[in-house]
């Protein structure tokens, strides 16, 4: 999503992020537990710029009592960004963005939290992204670990996560937004043949419906979404071959929707 | 033989405590060699085993244990009855009307009916069934006046006090009576306002400050600078 820019500067000769930061430095982190009072656990972390609330309930009763097993206590985790977390509006339903990460993070859990001394019963950990700056599902588990500490649920050990990803070519930890939106990717097999990849998907009906409120017709907004992805292409190539190039692509897109 | 460091620490889940051969008695587990702390609390490591005192957590029944409940429902033979844990202690029919007896709805409703106040002990309590409780014992039943009040189950003991004095010291500064359930419910009887309200502050204060030393004397004193 967004301008692919490749000339943005995740970190310099200097070694100093995108950001101010050194290499090696991480954001401030500040965690704060029994922030809430009807939880039986909670937290809140600062992680940069992330603000995300933790609350655990339980062990409790399940419902639907099917989901309950005789065995073992179940974890139930639920990741939410709010929508006022990110630059545009989120919608607050659940995406699957935020279904997987709420899997995920419950299987990090899972091997640490002592559930088998709560047969029948449900642990709910509920995480609420307030303000959302890369590394959430990071942050998230943080917070989610020292939720379930101050509820007192018996854990073998505590549960922290860092994200990490490249700069250039450099891997670096603890990523910010900035760096999360612009990937770069290198094959280092030698013997290995690769090609372009081209990957199809189906223009996203948020990105064109934010377009079309902006007043623009179905066909220039599914137009202007592609032409966006060209675009960093286009402007390598000299004037009249970009311009040409541009006319073609919208002559193929001419009456095709989706 | 040496005595290993008396102190107690606070500990937090995946603290390592000792790798000494002790036996485990409470909130920790074995990785290897190393004991390992499950929760947060203050390690005790004591001349033959190490357990640490847990600070926060809810209610799991324990047989033996003496709880107060409420109860929540009739159903069939038996009540329900919120003990303030995970689990709801079920109180048979026949426990209170005698066993081969078979009391009518009506009976059971006159008996004890939900919103009733009981305290009870946790007759059988395993993994695979709802925790069975009992009121039939002298001074367990039906608690009829008082003033209801929760506190963390695990300060619980603190309430208490090596050998009661924690709460002996409240009851005879205050002329309240107080019946504790291990669960963490603990209901306060007294005639006058003024020692009802002095005994719940105190438990508050207990509540709030289990985690520090020389809490008797500090209750005590409380107890003293507040009066009238």
């Amino acid at each position: 999503m967004g301008g692919r820019e490749a000339n943005v500067v995740l970190l310099d000769e200097n070694g100093i992020r995108s950001d101010g930061r050194k290499v090696n430095e991480t954001r401030k982190v500040t965690i704060k537990a029994g922030v809430l009072k009807n939880a039986n656990g909670s937290a809140y972390i600062e992680f940069g710029g992330n603000k995300i609330l933790a609350g655990v309930f339980g062990p409790r009763d399940v419902h639907p009592k099917h989901m309950s097993n005789p065995d073992t206590g179940i974890l139930r985790v639920r990741y939410h960004m709010e929508p006022f977390s990110v630059g545009e509006r989120k919608k607050p339903a659940p995406s699957r963005r935020e279904i997987e990460i709420s899997k995920v993070i419950k299987e990090a859990l899972e091997p640490a939290v002592m559930l088998e001394k709560f047969p029948r019963t449900a642990v709910d950990v509920f995480l609420e992204v307030l303000q959302a700056d890369g590394g959430t599902r990071c942050a998230a588990l943080d917070a989610a670990s020292v939720a379930l500490a101050d509820a007192g649920i018996p854990m073998r050990d505590m549960v922290c996560a860092c994200a990490s990803g490249k700069a250039g070519d450099a891997l670096i930890l603890d990523e910010e937004s900035q760096s999360d939106t612009y990937p770069t990717m290198e094959i280092s097999n030698p013997t290995c043949r690769s090609e372009h990849e081209a990957s199809v998907s189906k223009v996203s009906d948020e990105q064109l419906f934010y377009l079309m409120s902006r007043g623009h017709s179905e066909e220039e907004a599914l137009a202007m979404i592609v032409n966006g992805f060209f675009e960093p292409f286009t402007r390598e190539l000299p004037m009249e071959y970009a311009v040409e190039l541009n006319q073609l692509m919208a002559l193929e897109m001419e009456g095709s929707i989706g | 033989m040496k005595k290993r460091e008396p102190k107690k620490r606070y500990v937090l889940p995946g603290d390592f405590i000792t790798t000494a051969p002790l036996r485990l008695q409470g909130n920790v587990v074995l990785n290897g060699k190393r004991i390992i702390s499950t929760t947060i609390g203050l390690s005790d490591i004591s001349d033959d085993s190490a357990r640490v005192i847990s600070l926060t957590g809810v209610y799991l029944p324990k047989i033996d244990d003496l709880v107060i409940g409420t109860i929540t429902s009739v159903f069939g033979s038996s009540w329900f009855a919120d003990i303030n844990s995970c689990y709801q202690g079920m109180l048979l029919g026949q426990d209170v009307f005698g066993r081969g007896s078979y009391p009518t709805m009506t009976e059971m409703k006159e008996r004890l009916d939900k919103g009733d106040i009981i305290f009870a002990k946790i007759a059988n309590s395993d993994r695979q069934r709802e925790p069975l409780i009992s009121i039939a014992d002298k001074n367990l039943g039906r608690i009829d006046s008082g003033e209801l009040t929760r506190i963390s189950p695990t300060r619980v003991p603190r309430l208490i006090g090596k050998r009661g004095s924690m709460i002996q010291m409240i009851e005879s500064s205050t002329n309240a009576t107080l019946t504790v359930g291990q669960n963490g419910l603990v209901v306060v009887s007294c005639e006058e306002t003024n020692g009802l309200l002095k005994a719940l502050a105190a438990i508050r204060m207990v509540d709030e400050q289990a985690h520090l030393v020389d809490l008797t004397d500090r209750v005590k004193k409380m107890l003293e600078n507040d009066g009238v």
